[in-house]
C-alpha cells in the first residue's frame, strides 16, 4: 500500500465531484430537497378516519371509551349500529371505514379491573390507513385501561407523530441512495473515459485504487449525514433520545456498507448508465420498499420477510429509530451491527475479486 | 541485464472468434525507435497492450526490461511508460494536476516534483497552459500533455500507441522532435501508427497486417523490398488508369495524388501498353508508403 498513491486518487475524485456541478448537487442537494419534500409530503399521518360504534355496553365506562375515541384528531363519528350486520353494511358502504364494537361485559370487567377487549372492525382496502387506525385506537384504549388503573405502559412516539418515524428513515434511504448512486459512478467512468487503460499501466495497486475511490465518498456520505441529523432535529424536531456517538458509529458503518454496495456495482457494470440503473434498483427499490421505511415489514409475506433480512437498510431504518425514538441501546443494535460489518465485508471481499487492473476478458 | 530492451517471441492473442495477433516475434534495442505500422485491425494496439503489460496473451512471451509482461506486471509498470490511444487525461483536471497526478502514481518524490514538472513543461511548451483544464487543449497540446504525463518519472521505456493520430501535421512534426531529444537522452521507444511517413522516421520497424508481420527492418531494407523499384507517372484520371494496369498486369498500382505509382515485374513498356496515350514514367527507388502498399497488395493475393 503506497500512500502516495491513495492520497493522489482522493485528491483526483474529490476534484471531479466539485467540478461536476451535477455530482455536485447529487451529493449534496439532493439529500436536502429529499428530506423536506418527504419529511413534510411524506407524512402517514391520518385524520378525522370515520368511526360506527356498536355499544353493547351503553354504560359511563363505554361512553367514556367512545368519547375518548370521538375526540382525538384521528377519528370522527360516522354512525351507530345495532348489529353485526349493521357493522358489515357500514363499511362496505364507505361510511365508516372502521367500527368500535364494544361487549356488553365491558363495563363490569371494567370495574373488577380486569382486562377488558374491544373490537375494532377495520376496512383494509387501504392497508395503510387501517394499520393507521389501529394504531391510534391501540393508544387511545391504552389510555382509557390507564384511568382503569391497570399497569401504564410508556409507548414510544406517543404523539403518533409518523413524521418522528419518517425522517430516521429517510436519513437511511437518502445516505443509502447518495452513496450507492455516487460511488456507482466512480469506476465505470475511468472505463468509459479511457483513462483505466492508462491507471493499469502504473504501479497502482488494488487496494490503493479502491481506497483512494471510498475515501471522497465516505467524506460526501458523512457530510449528508450531518445535514440530515441536524435537519431532523432542528427542522421537523425529531427527538434524540439516545445518544450521539451511537447514531455516529452506526451511520458511519452503514454508509460504508452502502458505498461498498457502489463500488461492487460500478466495478461490475462498466458502463456509467448501467451502473446507474443498477444502483437505483438494487439500493433505492429496496431501501424504500422492503427496509421497513415505509410499509410494515411485520405485514409482509414470509418469504419477502426474509428477503427484507439481506438488506443493510433494514437494519440501519431500524437501528435509526431505535435510537431516535426509543434512545436504548440494547443487545439488538450490536447484531445488526454486526450484519452490517460482515456485509461490508463480503462485499469488498467480491469487489477486489471482480476488480482487474488488466484488459484480459474484454 | 540484456542489451535488448523488448523481446516477443511468438505472440498469440484471440477476442472470441477474431485472432488478432498471430504468432509475431521480433526484439527492440536500446535507444531505439521501433515502429509497429500497419492498417487498422492489424493487432498493433494489441501488440501494444501486451507489451505495456495490461493484457495477458494467449501464448508466446513478451520480455519487457527483462520482465516477463504476464508475470512481473507490476515491476514493468515500474519501469516504462504506456500512452494510450485516448491519452487517458482527466479533461476536468488542469495541465499541471494531471502530472502532478501521475508523478503521485509513480512515487515521484514531492520534492523533485517541482524541477521534473517545469523541465517537462518548458520542453512541451505547456507551460503558458498549467493553469487549464486537460478538455480545453487543441489537440497536439493533449497529445504533448500525454508525453509529459507519462515522462514525469522518467522511464527507461516509453510505449506509445498511435500518438499522432489526429494531429496537426506542423504538431506532428514537433511531436517527433520531441521525440529524438528523448532518445539522445537514452530512452527507447515503441510506437504504433497508420501514418507511412511517420514510419520512416523509426529507426526500425516491423509491418504488421491481420495480425502478422509481413516485412521488418530499416526504413531503407524496407523500401528495398519493392522489386525493380517504382515505376511513376502524372496523370488526369489516376485512379482509371490505375485500375487498367491493375487490371491488365500482375503489378500492383496505387495512387499517390494526381500520381500513379506501379510496382512489381512489370517494365514501363507494359504500363504504355494498357494506357493508350503517351506517358512519361520515371523509375525511383519508392518509400516505406509504396513497400507498404506493395507487400500489403501481394500478401493479400
Amino acid at each position: 500500500m503506497n500512500r502516495q498513491r491513495i492520497k493522489a486518487i482522493a485528491k483526483k475524485e474529490i476534484t471531479h465531484v466539485i467540478r461536476d456541478p451535477r455530482s455536485l448537487g447529487m451529493g449534496l442537494a439532493i439529500p436536502v430537497l429529499l428530506l423536506v419534500l418527504f419529511g413534510y409530503g411524506l407524512s402517514l399521518n391520518v385524520d378525522n378516519v370515520p368511526l360506527a360504534v356498536w355499544d353493547q355496553s351503553n354504560t359511563v365506562t363505554s361512553r367514556d371509551l367512545i368519547r375518548d375515541f370521538t375526540n382525538s384528531e384521528a377519528f370522527q363519528a360516522a354512525g351507530v349500529c345495532h348489529s353485526q350486520r349493521d357493522t358489515e353494511e357500514i363499511i362496505q358502504s364507505g361510511q365508516a371505514i372502521a367500527v368500535l364494537v364494544i361487549p356488553p361485559d365491558f363495563a363490569e370487567k371494567t370495574a373488577r379491573q380486569e382486562p377488558a377487549t374491544v373490537q375494532l372492525l377495520v376496512d383494509g382496502s387501504d392497508s395503510n390507513t387501517a394499520r393507521l387506525s389501529i394504531m391510534y385506537a391501540d393508544g387511545i384504549t391504552k389510555n382509557a385501561a390507564q384511568t382503569a388503573a391497570m399497569s401504564i405502559i410508556t409507548a414510544y412516539n406517543p404523539a403518533m407523530d409518523t413524521t418522528w418515524s419518517i425522517i430516521p428513515g429517510l436519513i437511511a434511504i437518502i445516505l443509502n441512495v447518495i452513496a450507492a448512486m455516487l460511488t456507482s459512478l466512480c469506476v465505470a467512468r475511468e472505463w468509459e473515459n479511457g483513462t483505466m487503460e492508462q491507471l493499469i499501466s502504473t504501479p497502482m495497486r488494488k487496494g490503493e485504487f479502491l481506497i483512494g475511490k471510498l475515501v471522497p465518498y465516505y467524506i460526501i456520505g458523512v457530510i449528508d449525514l450531518i445535514i440530515a441529523v441536524l435537519m431532523a432535529l432542528f427542522l421537523f424536531g425529531v427527538p434524540l433520545n439516545g445518544s450521539l456517538p451511537a447514531l455516529a458509529g452506526v451511520s458511519g458503518m452503514f454508509i460504508f456498507t452502502t458505498l461498498s454496495v457502489g463500488i461492487l456495482i460500478s466495478t461490475a457494470a462498466q458502463s456509467q448508465l448501467l451502473a446507474s440503473q443498477l444502483a437505483l434498483v438494487i439500493t433505492f427499490l429496496p431501501g424504500f420498499i422492503l427496509s421497513g421505511f415505509v410499509y410494515d415489514i411485520k405485514a409482509m409475506p414470509a418469504v419477502v420477510i426474509a428477503i427484507t433480512k439481506l438488506i443493510p437498510a433494514t437494519y440501519f431504518v431500524s437501528l435509526l429509530r431505535t435510537i431516535f425514538l426509543k434512545g436504548t441501546w440494547g443487545m439488538a443494535p450490536t447484531k445488526e451491527l454486526l450484519f452490517l460489518t460482515l456485509f461490508a465485508a463480503v462485499i469488498l471481499a467480491m469487489t477486489m475479486k471482480k476488480l482487474k487492473l488488466n484488459l484480459d476478458g474484454r | 541485464m540484456s542489451e535488448k530492451s523488448v523481446t516477443v517471441r511468438n505472440l498469440t492473442m484471440s477476442f472470441k472468434e477474431v485472432q488478432a495477433v498471430k504468432g509475431i516475434s521480433f526484439e527492440v534495442s536500446r535507444g531505439e525507435v521501433f515502429g509497429l505500422v500497419g492498417p487498422d485491425g492489424a493487432g498493433k494496439t494489441t501488440t501494444m497492450r501486451i507489451l505495456a503489460a495490461i493484457l495477458t496473451p494467449d501464448s508466446g512471451e513478451a520480455r519487457i526490461l527483462g520482465f516477463n509482461s504476464a508475470a512481473d506486471r507490476e515491476k514493468i509498470h515500474d519501469r516504462i511508460a504506456y500512452m494510450s490511444q485516448r491519452f487517458g487525461l482527466y479533461q476536468d483536471l488542469t495541465v499541471e494536476e494531471n502530472m502532478e497526478f501521475y508523478a503521485d502514481m509513480y512515487g515521484v518524490k514531492r520534492s523533485e516534483l517541482k524541477a521534473s514538472m517545469d523541465k517537462l513543461l518548458d520542453w512541451s511548451s505547456l507551460a503558458p497552459f498549467r493553469k487549464r483544464p486537460a478538455g480545453k487543449l487543441s489537440g497536439g497540446m493533449k497529445q504533448k500533455l500525454g508525453l509529459a504525463c507519462a515522462l514525469i518519472h522518467t522511464p527507461e521505456l516509453l510505449l506509445l500507441d498511435e500518438p499522432t493520430n489526429g494531429v496537426d501535421p506542423v504538431s506532428r512534426k514537433e511531436f517527433w522532435n520531441l521525440l529524438y531529444k528523448l532518445v539522445d537522452e537514452g530512452l527507447t521507444i515503441i510506437m504504433t501508427t497508420a501514418y507511412l511517413d511517420e514510419a520512416e522516421r523509426c529507426h526500425r520497424l516491423v509491418f504488421m497486417d491481420k495480425g502478422k508481420i509481413t516485412a521488418r527492418g530499416t526504413p531503407q531494407e524496407i523500401v528495398s523490398l519493392i522489386p525493380g523499384g517504382v515505376l511513376k507517372f502524372n496523370s488526369d484520371n489516376p485512379f482509371e488508369e490505375s485500375n487498367k494496369i491493375a487490371e491488365s498486369t500482375k503489378a500492383v498500382s496505387t495512387v499517390f495524388g494526381s500520381q500513379v505509382h506501379v510496382m512489381g515485374s512489370i517494365t514501363e513498356e507494359d504500363i504504355q501498353r494498357s494506357i493508350s496515350r503517351p506517358l512519361q514514367i520515371t523509375r525511383t527507388k519508392g518509400s516505406v508508403e509504396d513497400a507498404f502498399v506493395y507487400l500489403s497488395e501481394t500478401n493479400h493475393a
